[in-house]
């Protein structure tokens, strides 16, 4: 997934109506913590046939992490949801898998 | 993440894992910013005395107790650090279950205080409350609470991470004693500012199977499944060398994934025993954990490691002759339904009348009359 010469505004995105914004818990280098995106989906929902890549700056690891723990949040519960598979597809992309239903 | 000034971009792409599977592509995309910069943390070396665990038995259980002093740093930045992190080494290859879900992760921090000399030397150990607040594959956070005191530099402490599932992996597992476990102490606030460095105290001892005890493998720890359908001889359980030393019988935890026999029993002297596998056609497309018990031949063998399944939404067929020989004035077709797999659950097929589309509505089973409510079944078994 190259994401070569884009910006927040505007990439090679095959379409710009979904949202996403980052957030994270990681400070210092060499930090254990999370990083947290919040994605809305405007052609389909996410659910058990879907699949989420995400590439990540090139100052993070290259395999991401290891065996990280990937799951949805519960903003309602305002804690961690159902778990997700996930694994480093290539270097810096991270695959994940989607929930049982949507 | 490496020490960076300027924040770059995450890039989010979703799509359906059909449509990746054929066309690798994505439906949508977006750039997200990433929130700040990383800087460097750490200042000095924790000062670990020991590290101990009360078992280096493969696929069991383990309780690691670190022991460690926080050194007093020039600019006193680990004083008052409100968490304690430990990383597994590689060599551990994860917990899978802390990385699923279907396990929890248990720590405790005490404040280690040595009060006289020589004879007279007197160690209290205070518990310092607090709890795991984050948990990955091979990383446990362990937070202090609000009300706790806070980590003091020049002070010792014992950390016990409880009751976590060894290595299943046996050819890691041996060089246990390669890998480096990463003890870690921050503020949740300001991040990371105390790292241990592995050479600087006792290696970890290498991980085998319990005493009296063989390896039990599968031929392949990772195994493809067609949703739906059971995938013929999918999962194979062997001894790790030679043939089974006793009769051995295992079968799947759970109720996502099945077997076919449910129970693969594996006589004394053979050496391995196979099994279809399949699941519901209702099952996430994704990877899954599928764990699994030894019913018989425990004394003898190890627990199974964990099965990695992946999931894909591949068809299966169910074919039905196109044309029938009939005999005229004759009671019945014979008519064979097969399938290029084995249903997960059940399949029924019924015959019924064709009609063309055509303007006359051509009954294309003119003389023939399907018995109502007659059906093929096509299941397990």
């Amino acid at each position: 997934m190259a994401v070569v010469g884009t910006t927040t505004a505007s990439s090679n995105e095959p379409s710009a109506t979904m949202t996403a914004v980052v957030a994270r818990s990681l400070v210092n280098v060499m930090d254990v913590g999370m990083v947290s995106f919040t994605i809305t989906p405007k052609i389909a929902d996410f659910g058990g046939d879907s699949l989420a890549f995400i590439s990540f700056p090139t100052y993070y690891n290259p395999c991401v992490g290891d065996m990280m723990r990937c799951s949805l949040y519960d903003t309602k519960a305002k804690a961690d949801g159902e778990r997700l598979y996930c694994m480093v597809a290539w270097d810096y992309t991270l695959q994940v898998m989607g929930p049982a239903t949507a | 993440m490496n020490l960076h000034a300027t924040a770059g971009n995450f890039g989010v792409g979703l799509t359906n894992a059909t449509y990746w599977a054929s066309d690798k592509k994505l439906t949508e995309f977006k750039a997200a910013a990433d929130t700040t910069t990383g800087v460097w943390g750490g200042k000095l070396a924790i000062d670990v005395t020991s590290v101990s665990l009360s078992s280096n038995a493969l696929r069991a259980t383990t309780d690691i107790t670190v022991a460690f002093m926080l050194p007093v740093t020039t600019d006193t930045v680990t004083a008052a650090s409100d968490f304690v992190a430990v990383q597994l080494p590689y060599q551990w290859m994860g917990v899978s279950g802390w990385m699923d879900g279907s396990a929890t992760a248990t720590a405790s921090l005490k404040l280690v205080t040595t009060t006289g000399t020589g004879a007279a030397a007197k160690t209290t150990k205070t518990a310092v409350k607090g709890a795991v607040s984050q948990i990955s594959g091979c990383n446990v956070v362990f937070a202090l609470d609000t009300t706790a005191t806070k980590l003091a530099e020049g002070s010792s402490y014992e950390f016990t991470l409880s009751s976590v599932p060894t290595a299943e992996n046996a050819v890691f597992g041996a060089q246990m004693n390669l890998g480096s476990l990463v003890i870690s102490v921050g503020k949740v606030a300001t991040g990371g500012f105390g790292y241990s460095s592995a050479q600087l105290f006792n290696a970890l001892a290498s991980q085998a199977a319990p005493k009296g005890k063989a390896l039990l493998e599968f031929s392949s720890t990772t195994v493809a499944v067609s949703r739906g359908t059971y995938t013929k001889n999918a999962v194979c359980v062997q001894p790790a060398t030679g043939n089974f030393a006793a009769d051995v019988s295992v079968s799947v935890q759970g109720t996502a994934f099945k077997t076919n026999p449910a129970v693969l029993s594996a006589k004394m002297g053979s050496t391995k025993v196979c099994a279809d596998m399949g699941t519901s056609s209702k099952t996430q497309m994704s990877t899954h954990c599928v764990r699994w018990t030894v019913n018989n031949g425990t004394a003898q063998y190890t627990n199974l490691p964990t099965l990695m399944a992946t999931v894909n939404g591949a068809l299966a067929t169910v074919n039905v002759p196109d044309k029938v020989t009939c005999s005229f004035d004759g009671s019945s077709v014979p008519i064979v339904v097969t399938s290029s797999a084995l249903p997960f659950a059940d399949v029924t097929v019924a015959l019924k009348v064709s009609i063309a589309a055509d303007e006359k509505k051509t009954d294309n089973s003119v003389g023939i009359t399907p018995t109502a409510g007659e059906l093929v079944t096509l299941k397990v078994g």
